[in-house]
């Protein structure tokens, strides 16, 4: 935008409108309290992994899983899998996992991992063997988002409680 | 499709936030502000290429930001309001020899950075030498000196 010496500095042609310099500093000031507001958020875990985020379903008396409600594409995230020993059947505990949980979800390992697999409509089944007694038994599925946006996966134990688990993915 | 979004939406978020934080961020490199600078430019490098480290990629990457450079720039050419809102405005800040302290306060620069740029560019000795400061869009500040 061309302009003429202003009668406010004679003799040097510039264009440095005042009042579009407030409107600036006005409009930075807010946007330094969205950066401090999304920090917090982010500390919180809005973002993943923090208190905001961190979930469980169900009780640790049969079927309990706890998991991130905010997850982001790509980036690891967990289930934590707590079962009572008597919901195993002829010593084996099966989790079954359905929904988004196989097509948005990569499994990338589980502790400790199954020891068989298997393709159900809809879903997969692990087995995991254990001894005669088990009390609570705690298994970890590590995963990689591979979708954004909502995700809703089902954690089953066979012939036992269900849990319906909903994250979102951050891009 | 997901290489070219990625890179206009890091170009743009990168834009916005430079712009939020100020021209006075970053522009007198300092040793630190120099390792700053490095570091975000390593935390964009995985956004911006994903899990897809082949030659294509970066290639549609580089190609997509050079774009938007290039169309911004004529945007800004075309449009007074947008290299306002693209770049900023400079701002007097020294006016014959009168420190405008309401100014230079909300653009956080203080009278010895002032006199360092009078005597790095100008050889002047004391404020009332400056005819005028200016604080360009750029961060840094340019000097003129009173005729003697």
């Amino acid at each position: 935008m061309p302009s003429v010496a202003t009668k406010d500095h004679p003799g040097l042609e510039i264009d440095a409108p005042l009042r579009f310099q407030h409107r600036t500093w006005v409009v930075q000031r807010i946007g330094w309290g969205v950066f401090a507001l999304l920090i917090v958020a982010a500390l919180a875990g809005l973002f993943g992994s923090g208190p905001l985020s961190t979930r469980t379903a169900g009780s640790p008396a049969d079927l309990q899983v706890t998991y991130e409600r905010f997850a982001r594409l790509h980036a690891p995230t967990t289930f934590e899998i707590r079962a009572d020993g008597r919901l195993t059947r002829d010593d084996t505990l099966t989790i079954a996992l359905s929904g988004d949980a196989v097509r948005g979800l990569e499994l990338t390992s589980t502790m400790p991992p199954p020891d068989s697999t298997s393709v159900v409509q809809d879903g997969v089944l692990l087995r995991f063997r254990t001894d005669s007694r088990p009390g609570e038994i705690t298994v970890v599925l590590h995963t990689k988002p591979q979708k954004s946006g909502s995700l809703t996966s089902r954690v089953t134990i066979a012939g036992g409680p269900a849990h319906r688990i909903s994250q979102w993915i951050y891009p | 499709m997901e290489s070219v979004l990625r890179a206009a939406a890091i170009y743009i978020v990168l834009l916005i936030v430079f712009r939020i934080a100020g021209r006075r961020t970053l522009s007198e490199m300092t040793s630190f502000d120099f390792v700053l600078l490095l570091i975000i430019g390593e935390s964009t490098q995985q956004a911006l290429l994903g899990e897809d480290f082949s030659l294509t990629n970066g290639f549609i990457v580089i190609v997509t930001l050079l774009a938007l450079d290039v169309a911004i720039s004529m945007w800004k050419q075309y449009s007074g309001t947008a290299q306002r809102f693209v770049e900023g405005v400079p701002t007097v800040l020294v006016d014959n020899g009168k420190p405008l302290k309401h100014l230079m306060d909300k653009a956080r620069v203080r009278d010895d950075e002032i006199l360092e740029a009078a005597r790095q560019t100008q050889g002047l000795e004391r404020m009332d030498q400056i005819k005028y400061a200016v604080l360009e869009v750029s961060g840094g500040i340019s000097i003129i000196p009173k005729e003697r």
